[in-house]
């Protein structure tokens, strides 16, 4: 059939007519910069009796939310007549409801909207995560497009309230942030765990162990490590930050921290400042009979010696060999520590149970129903080699090059 | 008898290579590391999806055979050939319907992801019918002008997803895919059913190959166009499952854009990298669009023995966009999906049939007659 050209003209007029109408519509629900509120930070506390706000508590309230706002540079200048309000560069607002969704509903009433995009960190308070299953709480943010799921996840000593208040001229959130970033630097940080990774674990039903933050005197700090049970999904117990350390032995893949050497009357020997640490776990089964074997593998440097030191260069490779063997047994105290904690909380948070699975998945299969009670009874044994491979001891340990 | 007119447009191999990988990428980049995690509940997906590559070029080899029995024939000249006026036609409206339900699909599961995660208020309308402007838009250019857009498609494809899947590998940890066959080789197999119906878009090769200029290399063709998507899904999968862990991927309905979306780079010029994934996945998923397009119109084609159906092509643009957005729920759009997986089927195993009854009958001669 043979069109008429007419035809084929009216065509395209349509044709581009449509395409002009679905491109002119572009920016109509665009949303003016100066118009939004920029969330960095999200906190979650329970409501109790003591410190609900005067007004807003209702008695079948629940949950309060924190939401820490970004204040852009350009207001502050504006204001910056009084200096006390230009030296804030972020507002929290708070509100107080049954579940997470409503919440952020309720928000939108006391403020202007609020995006999502940018929150960096969810911080839950202690006596929430204690109480309510960690994946209602987080199911939102992992519903939610809006929120990435790369954002961090922590938990609050106390309030995350006051954790998400206790800086005027840092942006909380952001800190903790920076500080998480740090974890090279020092073992008692533990890696980030990322929404992502809370609900992969969440959803494998098996423990994990967040960072937790605290206030001390104004400042935030990073204070050990908060069991989030696999079976119960809910906040069992805390790590202190030596056991924090003593997991960062087990479970190896770290670069970076230092471990203090004390003698018996505790005061301090040497710095021993880890370069890496490199942790194998080998799942042994005989029988019905499961056991654990981890070999760590550290290199590192001496960076600071405050034995006085006079041995003369002969010595040096004695000397050496005698600081690795009290590191060594400075780890294993450690690891011995980690362990036990662990095993009395029944809590795995150190990938046993990956390790498991890997090397004996038919195994796995008869125990992972029940695996947070059977690891409490596996024995768990290690070896540890030091090497320390900087000495800085030539020239006696004395100064550093 | 039936006289089939010459073409007026006509493929290379390299062609029909570059459109077969573009034909069969499509959703599954997004959606298969999801669901062969949730059918196999093992990490062993990258291995199902080697084996359903592999079968998939033995099909590939196959249909090419069947198309050099026909040469210079589509499939659907082919059924009314050998099957007769009536029953062919009967079964090249199966076709159609097949090929609309396809669109429609894409359509929706494009409308789906665009809403979800770049325009969120932009009505699921409006994303759907700029889309079918644009390709109608092409579609008038005929298979030339679909083959060069298709060409400059691909590679950016390519090139877009590899960066972003290595940026990925910042969460990848190679312990997420251990233990190998774990729970020995059982779940695997039942991964290539998975493969295989990811592999939708094979069936271009019972229809391009009636455009071939000679039949030169056309079996690397199927290797390069077979392989490309195979190296695509199974870097995806790998990188997904490694990142997200098996239950991550279990759990999250769209876990490549997850996985993207779980990682950082602060103080690289580009923080984020998900609308770069997106994009390209769009692109892809106009590329299939267009392709199923481009076989209804020639279905409708040769039904009709029209040179152009263009009444027709315009009555199909409202049923692929009512068709689309009918579904109420996106589940129900996975659930349409298993009666497209029977019509794949359906037509994969038509020139097995078509073959059966040309034997059987000794009277039709075929051919181009020109």
């Amino acid at each position: 059939m043979a069109v008429r050209p007419s035809l084929i003209c009216k065509w395209k007029l349509l044709f581009s007519l449509l395409i002009v109408i679905s491109l002119i519509t572009g920016c109509w629900d665009s949303q003016k910069i100066e118009d939004l509120t920029f969330a960095v930070g999200v906190g979650f506390d329970l409501v109790t009796e003591e410190n609900s706000d005067q007004s807003v508590a209702t008695a079948s309230s629940k949950l309060k939310v924190t939401y820490q706002n970004l204040i852009p540079t350009q207001t502050m200048s504006s204001s910056s007549s009084s200096a006390s309000t230009a030296s804030e560069s972020y507002h929290n607002i708070t509100a107080i409801g049954d579940s997470v969704h409503e919440l952020t509903r309720r928000v939108s009433i006391l403020t202007k909207p609020i995006s999502g995009e940018h929150v960096k960190v969810i911080v839950i308070g202690r006596k929430l995560a204690e109480k309510i299953e960690l994946e209602t709480l987080l199911n939102l943010f992992f519903r939610d497009e809006e929120f990435r799921e790369s954002c961090l996840i922590f938990i609050a000593r106390e309030e995350a309230a006051r954790i998400l208040s206790s800086s005027k001229i840092d942006i909380p959130s952001l800190l903790i942030k920076s500080i998480s970033d740090n974890q090279y630097r020092s073992t008692k940080i533990l890696p980030t765990f990322t929404l992502q990774k809370a609900i992969s674990k969440l959803q494998s039903n098996s423990s994990f162990i967040l960072q937790t933050v605290d206030v001390q005197e104004g400042n935030i700090i990073f204070s050990g490590g908060g069991i989030i049970d696999g079976k119960t999904h809910r906040l069992t117990n805390f790590f202190s930050p030596n056991e924090v350390q003593g997991l960062a032995w087990i479970t190896g893949h770290k670069e970076g921290g230092l471990l203090t050497i004390r003698n018996q009357r505790k005061e301090t020997l040497f710095i021993y400042e880890i370069a890496r640490i490199k942790s194998n776990m080998v799942a042994r089964v005989q029988g019905e009979q499961i056991s654990f074997h981890i070999r760590v593998r550290s290199t590192g440097r001496i960076s600071e010696d405050w034995r006085n030191l006079k041995t003369d260069p002969k010595h040096t490779k004695q000397l050496v060999h005698q600081s690795e063997a009290q590191v060594t047994a400075e780890v294993k105290t450690y690891l011995q520590n980690t362990i036990n904690t662990m095993q009395r909380y029944k809590e795995d948070v150190a990938n046993f149970d990956t390790t498991l699975r890997i090397q004996h998945p038919h195994i796995w299969h008869k125990v992972k129903g029940d695996w947070n009670r059977v690891f409490s009874t596996i024995p768990i044994t290690y070896d540890v080699r030091i090497q320390i491979e900087d000495y800085g001891l030539e020239n006696m340990g004395l100064s550093q090059d | 008898m039936i006289h089939v007119k010459t073409r007026s447009e006509s493929l290379s191999a390299m062609q029909i290579a570059v459109l077969l990988a573009n034909n069969i990428l499509g959703t599954s980049i997004l959606l298969l590391p999801g669901s062969l995690s949730l059918a196999m509940d093992t990490p062993d997906g990258w291995l199902s999806i080697l084996i359903g590559g592999c079968l998939v070029v033995g099909c590939g080899y196959l249909m090419l055979w069947f198309s050099r029995r026909f040469p210079g024939m589509t499939l659907f000249e082919c059924t009314e050939l050998i099957m007769g006026k009536w029953i062919g036609k009967a079964i090249n409206v199966i076709l159609i319907i097949y090929f609309i339900l396809l669109c429609s699909y894409e359509m929706r599961i494009l409308a789906e992801v665009v809403n979800l995660f770049l325009l969120e208020r932009t009505p699921k309308s409006a994303i759907i019918i700029a889309m079918m402007a644009v390709s109608l838009y092409l579609l008038f250019g005929g298979l030339n002008a679909i083959t060069r857009m298709l060409t400059f498609i691909l590679p950016l494809t390519l090139f877009v997803l590899a960066i972003c899947l290595a940026l990925s590998l910042k969460v990848f940890d190679i312990n997420n895919l251990r233990p190998v066959l774990g729970k020995g080789f059982g779940p695997v197999l039942k991964g290539v059913k998975e493969t295989f119906q990811s592999f939708l878009g094979i069936e271009a090769l019972l229809i391009l190959p009636a455009y071939l200029k000679q039949w030169k290399n056309t079996y690397h063709a199927v290797w390069l166009g077979v392989g490309i998507p195979t190296i695509v899904y199974l870097l995806t999968t790998v990188i997904v499952i490694g990142g997200l862990t098996l239950d991550g991927a279990k759990i999250t309905a769209w876990p490549t854009i997850s996985l993207i979306r779980s990682f950082e780079y602060t103080g690289v010029l580009v923080e984020r990298y998900d609308s770069f994934l997106l994009t390209v996945w769009i692109l892809q998923i106009f590329t299939v669009y267009i392709l199923y397009h481009f076989y209804m119109v020639e279905v409708l084609k040769t039904i009709l023995a029209q040179s152009k159906p263009t009444i027709w092509i315009f009555v199909s643009l409202p049923v692929i966009y009512i068709l689309a957005m009918l579904p109420n729920h996106i589940n129900d759009v996975y659930s349409l999906l298993k009666y497209l997986y029977w019509l794949y089927y359906f037509m994969l195993l038509l020139p097995v049939l078509l073959v059966v009854v040309s034997f059987c009958r000794k009277d039709i001669q075929y051919g181009r007659t020109s």
